[in-house]
């Protein structure tokens, strides 16, 4: 008997990429374990930003992600970090990078 | 006596996205020992082979990060220098009470130009649990999980890196034990206030106040080894390693915790003197002088950050 699982796939680049996403498994841990790059790699752990994406179709629930990268109302709209995103359904998603800061932002401050 | 102003990096508060996640990490898997909680749920740790209260906070927020990150002086008339040295360079300072972390006293904190906020302080309560002085073993205990020993110094990305460089040497008398001339201004710059190879680093990056890894120490490779065995066996992502820096020379593994902050472990690393020479890598060599044996630079070096 096979675990469920969901297909993900991510239009970046010249192809559309798709892989299987095991139930309640990240999106970016199943790429990785199943060999491919389609998405940046970065902390893994919802801090960093690297892996944020659009989800374009598909439902899906997300951990706990780093709100400096996707806040609620970006939330709302489907932006969210692939290490943190778990499908319910079969998934379409695109990469949606963060564009570098160069000017203090309200998350700086220190307490 | 030999060892005066800025004697040792003391503490670091960083950001966590959860909680209990991060004391499974930090206490479990590293294996800091947790010393106590604060009333506004701040939880305070540090390394077995450490003397003073705390040398880790943790802050649970919704976004991951570095707070700060202090530096012990070697007592309070050093402590006022400081703060009169700061101030006559219109370096504005600020004053933290004793008691806003537990078991540490009063704080100076400024904000470098890089966008990172650095505290001062000289008074702190000595940890109940502290090394043994009286016979001693090496352990009070069998270290847990990583076994890590200390919390030992910490890489920051911001722009101004020679700004911030001048500050922390003609003011709080660091030196510059390894450097690298980036290109346009840019530079990576390895401090030491002792003799360790460096105490705090900082990497030229144009945004503001980012976090590259805090670093804990082991005593040996052996131990660097066993910590990537733990990290295997609890699949904790990491970044590289087990491998050598080429700059500082120290055996390390890099790795980030469940909120994406990156940790690092590492041993070894040369004895620094303050009457030695910066050692200096050329641009071309960085990624020897960060991964020493793969001699290229991972992707995650210059951009994964939090």
């Amino acid at each position: 008997m096979g675990a469920t699982t969901y297909r993900c796939t991510v239009i970046a680049g010249d192809a559309p990429v798709s892989f299987d996403v095991a139930a309640q498994r990240p999106v970016l841990h199943e790429m990785i374990l199943r060999g491919q790059r389609a998405l940046p790699v970065g902390c893994r752990g919802g801090g960093c930003g690297t892996c944020r994406i659009e989800v374009l179709q598909g439902r899906y629930t997300t951990g706990r992600m780093s709100k400096r990268f996707v806040t609620d109302d970006a939330a709302r709209l489907g932006i969210a970090l692939a290490c943190r995103t778990f499908p319910d359904t079969d998934i379409v998603v695109r990469p949606f990078p963060v564009a570098p800061e160069t000017q203090p932002t309200a998350s700086d401050r220190t307490t | 006596m030999a060892m005066t102003g800025v004697i040792r990096p003391g503490y670091i508060q960083i950001r966590v996205l959860d909680m209990q996640d991060a004391l499974t990490h930090y206490r479990d898997r590293l294996g800091l020992d947790e010393v106590c909680t604060g009333d506004d749920g701040r939880v305070y740790l540090k390394g077995w082979d450490e003397f003073d209260h705390h040398s880790v906070a943790l802050r649970e927020a919704d976004e991951a990060g570095m707070d700060y990150f202090g530096f012990k002086v070697l007592d309070e008339a050093t402590l006022d220098e400081f703060t009169a040295k700061l101030e006559a360079a219109n370096i504005l300072v600020d004053h933290v009470e004793a008691g806003e972390q537990p078991g540490l006293g009063r704080r100076v904190g400024f904000v470098l130009p890089s966008g990172h906020r650095i505290e001062l302080y000289s008074d702190v309560e000595m940890a109940a649990d502290t090394p043994q002085t009286f016979n001693p073993n090496v352990w009070q205990r069998e270290p847990r999980g990583m076994g890590v020993t200390r919390f030992d110094h910490a890489l920051l990305y911001g722009p101004n890196i020679r700004a911030v460089t001048d500050l922390f040497c003609d003011i709080l008398g660091f030196r510059v034990a390894e450097k690298v001339e980036l290109g346009e201004g840019a530079l990576a710059v390895w401090l030491t206030c002792s003799n360790k190879a460096h105490d705090i680093a900082f990497v030229e990056n144009p945004e503001m106040g980012r976090f590259h890894h805090a670093a804990f120490y082991l005593e040996a490779i052996y131990n660097v080894m066993h910590a990537g065995d733990i990290m295997a066996y609890y699949d904790i992502p990491i970044d590289i390693g087990p491998t050598r820096h080429g700059i500082t020379r120290g055996h390390t593994i890099y790795f980030f915790d469940p909120s994406g902050n990156r940790n690092e472990v590492f041993a070894g690393g040369y004895t620094y003197y303050p009457d030695n020479p910066t050692r200096e890598w050329s641009p071309d060599q960085l990624g020897k002088g960060i991964f020493y044996y793969e001699r290229e630079l991972n992707p995650a070096f210059l951009s994964v950050y939090t």
